[in-house]
């Protein structure tokens, strides 16, 4: 029996059970005579045993043997439990809820309301809700085994509770996703699952990868067939500076200082300036980078040496056309940009860039993709390199969507756009707090008005105090992972509705565990996240992956060695080349000499000395 | 602190030291305990007689409410608790002078009331071992405390209670923590040369643990009882048991039962008996509660409500 004691009042109250332990976050309904029946949910919960009293000063620590001769007495030791919850009222109350009233477990259609607000189908499936796992025994078939749950030390497990299903329709009202976690709480986890249910929904996505995980072609082992899933056809990975890249002829002053600025760190105002100075519309790379250059040489050789020259004479005429250019540059930009330094800082900045190949490339290929509502998982050879880019494609991919969400009302003929979904890891990097950076206006601007546009954010990082905290504050969403550090949880109470408890919580949640704290459901929820259908390429650990992939090479390297054998030193050319084929690997030679003498030195193989020079073979034991 | 307290610490320390040093070795102790009073013998914990099937445990508690005398009000109640099926009795009762004034005319009101509360207390605890002798028929009665205040303060209860366990073959067991009586220590102080205080004072850290003192008969000092003494745990405090003289018989083997009762970290008293009384325990909360609950505002204001609440315009 459960029933309500202590001191109550309108949102909290405690209740008490002599033979039901509580489980954290579940619902329970209360019978009150007054108020009718009462939903709340355990936020804390308690059990002691009043035989076996915390050891303190006045009873030491209790030791087996006095409870075993309680027992032998009749004591019954086991029958002294009880557990209390401490529970929040989710209805609205104008008075305490009377002490004493009888508590029972909800049936499912009694919470359906409160737990699912969307048809399997209708939402995005992410997990399981934390405590459901008794209601969920009367829950209508389309809702049992769509949400099966991972334990790295157990593998897959039947899903255990009623799922949580995120109505992500809402978010035309409710915009972006914030996924906040220390380092392997789950968060990568996380958005992948978010990421499969947004391709099976076929919701297109631009998704930035900086830690080259956002693969969705190896299925996680152990997943039951009906769960499992092919995404192949729903996304493409590109690679900027490979298969994609910034179209220089379509970028604005405004991008290209950004775009420098972030490939060398900082810059200063006269080159800030210089930029958009020197900077023309319809400017190719190259004829922006020969301005340069030429300016630069101009600028060295100084305005006074040029007149001079040219009025010397004896110069070739092309000579003559160059000198005329230097100075047709200097009268230009020698007011506005006086120094070759500035020039050549800009252009170190911009040769940084063009190393990377950025400007070879366009988006063409990502705007196919999103047209055919893909998911676009976008990488780069370096942090730097992504945000540039990812700078450049929101804007780019915002501005078509704006525009052709415009134009239906001026009635222009602009083309289709889709809506789209922009995620990215480490989102403090596109939109940090106090510095510059890059990607944050426009990311900002989404957060703010993407909604109308039907462009939508779902930002994950380990740092919430690092974000940006008008972007923080536009999450409608928030999926809160394990959090440590006391910033951030500070950060994560004022920008949440999760309250004390949950916040006490949040250090020890287990990876996996999050509270989801959203307008869309008008409260927070404590979820557990299901196992993805597909694992990052590198979900395998490091040094698992040293046993298999390289003891065991070096292992087959030492096998196919033998075979060889015997084998002469001066000859090793063909047989290092039949080694690298069988194994597919580039050994040089120097690296099979070694590892023969690591044969030799572990007593497998042996040395002799033959009128054809030094001859190897095996030891066989 | 001021320098005239610190010199009267400084006395009373070098008195107190003077008087420890003072204080014969363990050896010359025990010998002259062996000589004068009893045996001395070691058990070991973890035994139970047969006969033990079940026991009860008595205590209880009071509280009170109210500024001074006769606006007090006092709460009692006292806990039987049965080991089989851990079963309860409690009794619960309140006492106001100011409903009884007839049993106040000229004596010195806070004197008798305490008179009139200590009676009922220990009433009461007697009264929830008699219905709980008589509901469950326990072998074991477990008290805390010692037999002589039910005597002095309920003499008429407890001799029912004895002729009730007679009856019913219970023995009954009085378990005192904090030992109270002078009279070993007067006898052996001349032997010894040393002016022990008390009884306590005596055996702390005199017995080993698990040491038993079997006071012999003729030393015994408590009329129509039998008292034993021991070191339950690893704590040097000594702790009494009192018995019926008429269950003199049984009374080691209940000390070694109530030693394997006791956790050895302990200060020496069984678990259950600690249990039992926070049980007991009518918190200050409960008192508010109740008070809260039962008597309206304007009574409560005007009669009862405690000095110290008053103060700071609370
Ligand atoms: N929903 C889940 N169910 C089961 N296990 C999980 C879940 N989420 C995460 N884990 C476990 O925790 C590990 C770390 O998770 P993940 O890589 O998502 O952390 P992270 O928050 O992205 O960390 P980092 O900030 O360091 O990238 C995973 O490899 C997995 O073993
Ligand atoms: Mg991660």
């Amino acid at each position: 029996m459960m029933q309500v004691v202590g001191s109550t009042t309108e949102q909290f109250i405690y209740v008490a059970s002599k033979d039901r332990r509580f489980n954290i976050n579940e619902i329970l309904v209360i019978e009150d005579r007054v108020h009718g029946d009462i939903k709340g949910e355990v936020v804390e919960t308690t059990s002691f045993n009043r035989y076996i009293p915390m050891a303190g000063e006045k009873n030491g620590f209790v030791d087996r043997n006095t409870l075993e001769f309680m027992r032998q007495v009749g004591f019954s030791i086991e029958d002294e439990s009880t557990h209390i919850a401490r529970v929040r009222i989710l209805d609205m109350l104008t008075s305490p809820v009377e002490v004493g009233s009888s508590v029972r477990l909800p049936a499912f259609d009694e919470v359906r309301e409160l737990l699912v607000k969307r048809g399997p189908h209708q939402g995005l499936n992410i997990g399981v809700i934390l405590g459901t796992e008794e209601v969920s025994k009367g829950m209508p078939d389309e809702l049992c085994d769509i949400a099966y749950l991972f334990e790295k030390s157990r593998g897959i497990l039947p899903q255990n509770g009623v799922p949580f299903i995120f109505d992500y329709q809402a978010m035309s009202e409710y915009p972006h996703i914030g996924i906040f976690g220390g380092s392997g709480s789950g968060k990568s986890f996380g958005l992948r699952v978010i990421l499969e249910e947004l391709m099976k929904k076929r919701v297109p996505a631009i998704v930035f990868d900086p830690h080259f995980e956002m693969e969705f072609n190896n299925p996680m082992d152990g997943i039951p067939d009906n769960f499992k899933e092919d995404f192949s056809r729903y996304y493409e990975v590109f690679t900027a500076g490979r298969d994609i890249g910034i179209d220089f002829t379509e970028l604005t002053q405004e991008d290209l200082v950004n775009i420098l600025r972030a490939s060398g760190g900082s810059i200063s105002e006269s080159m800030e300036n210089a930029i958009r100075t020197l900077y023309k519309r319809k400017d190719t790379f190259t004829t922006f980078r020969d301005r340069l250059i030429d300016l630069s040489d101009a600028l060295d050789l100084g305005k006074d040496r040029i007149l001079r020259m040219m009025r010397d004479g004896g110069m070739a005429p092309e000579e003559v056309a160059r000198f005329a250019g230097y100075q047709a540059l200097i009268d230009a930009y020698g007011n506005a940009v006086p120094y070759s330094g500035t020039v050549k800082a800009i252009l170190w900045r911009l040769n940084n860039v063009a190393r990377e190949n950025l400007f070879q490339y366009n988006i063409g290929p990502i705007l196919k993709a999103i047209k055919s509502r893909k998911t676009c998982v976008i990488r780069g050879s370096s942090l730097w390199v992504l945000t540039v880019f990812s700078s450049y494609l929101i804007k780019n991919l915002y501005s078509r969507r704006r525009r052709y969400r415009d134009s239906e009302f001026s009635g222009e003929a602009v083309e289709k756009f889709p809506p789209f979904v922009v995620a990215t890891d480490e989102a403090h990097n596109f939109a940090p707090r106090s510095t510059p950076s890059p990607s944050k206006d426009v990311i900002r601007e989404i957060a703010q008005e993407g909604r109308k546009y039907g462009v939508f954010l779902i930002l994950a990082t380990q740092r919430p105090a690092l974000l940006d905290d008008t972007v923080t504050a536009q999450l409608n969403t928030k999926i809160i992972f394990r959090t440590v550090r006391s910033v951030d949880i500070a950060t994560i109470k004022e920008e949440t509705d999760i309250n004390p408890d949950e916040a006490a919580r949040l250090p020890y949640l287990a990876s996996g565990t999050a509270f989801i704290s959203s307008a869309i459901t008008g409260r927070t929820t404590a979820v557990r996240v299901r196992a993805s259908k597909t694992v990052s390429p590198h979900a395998i650990n490091p040094f698992e992956e040293l046993e298999r992939d390289y003891t065991t090479e070096d292992d087959r390297l030492k096998q196919l060695i033998l075979r060889e054998m015997p084998l002469y030193m001066g000859n090793l050319r063909s047989v290092l080349e039949r080694v690298n084929e069988e194994l597919g690997m580039t050994y040089t030679r120097d690296e099979i000499v070694e590892t023969i003498h690591d044969l030799v030195a572990s007593g497998q193989a042996r040395i002799e000395k033959t009128p054809l020079g030094e001859m190897i073979s095996e030891v066989k034991v | 602190m001021e320098d005239g307290l610190k010199e009267i610490l400084k006395g009373i320390n070098s008195i107190l030291r003077e008087k420890r040093d003072a204080k014969p070795s363990k050896m010359v102790m025990r010998q002259a305990i062996e000589d004068k009073l009893g045996n001395i013998v070691r058990v070991n914990p973890g035994s139970k007689a047969d006969w033990i099937k079940s026991i009860l445990v008595v205590d209880g508690s009071f509280n009170s409410y109210g500024s001074s005398f006769p606006y007090i009000i006092n709460f009692f109640r006292s806990l039987a608790l049965f080991s089989s099926g851990n079963e309860r009795i409690f009794l619960n009762d309140i006492y106001m002078p100011l409903l009884d004034m007839e049993s106040f005319q000229d004596e010195d009101g806070e004197d008798v009331m305490k008179d009139i509360r200590d009676r009922r207390m220990a009433e009461m605890e007697v009264e929830a071992a008699i219905e709980g002798i008589k509901r469950f028929g326990a072998s074991l009665v477990v008290f805390d405390g010692g037999f002589l205040r039910y005597e002095d303060k309920a003499k008429d209860v407890f001799e029912d209670y004895r002729e009730l366990c007679r009856e019913a073959g219970a023995v009954s067991v009085g378990v005192i923590e904090e030992i109270g009586t002078f009279d070993m220590a007067r006898k052996l102080r001349d032997g010894l040369g040393y002016p022990v205080e008390d009884d306590r004072e005596l055996l702390f850290g005199v017995l080993e643990p698990y040491e038993i003192l079997e006071v012999r008969d003729e030393m015994q000092f408590k009329r129509g009882l039998y008292t034993v003494f021991a070191r339950p745990s690893m704590h040097p405090n000594p702790v009494a048991y009192d018995f019926f003289e008429e269950d003199k018989g049984r009374a080691l083997e209940i000390v070694r039962f109530l030693i394997s009762l006791t956790p050895a970290e302990s200060r020496g008293i069984p678990l259950i008996l600690d249990i039992v009384d926070s049980e007991a325990k009518i918190r200050s909360d409960e008192v508010e509660a109740l008070v809260d609950s039962f008597l309206d505002k304007d009574i409560k204001e005007g009669l009862f409500r405690p000095q110290r609440d008053r103060r700071f315009g609370l």
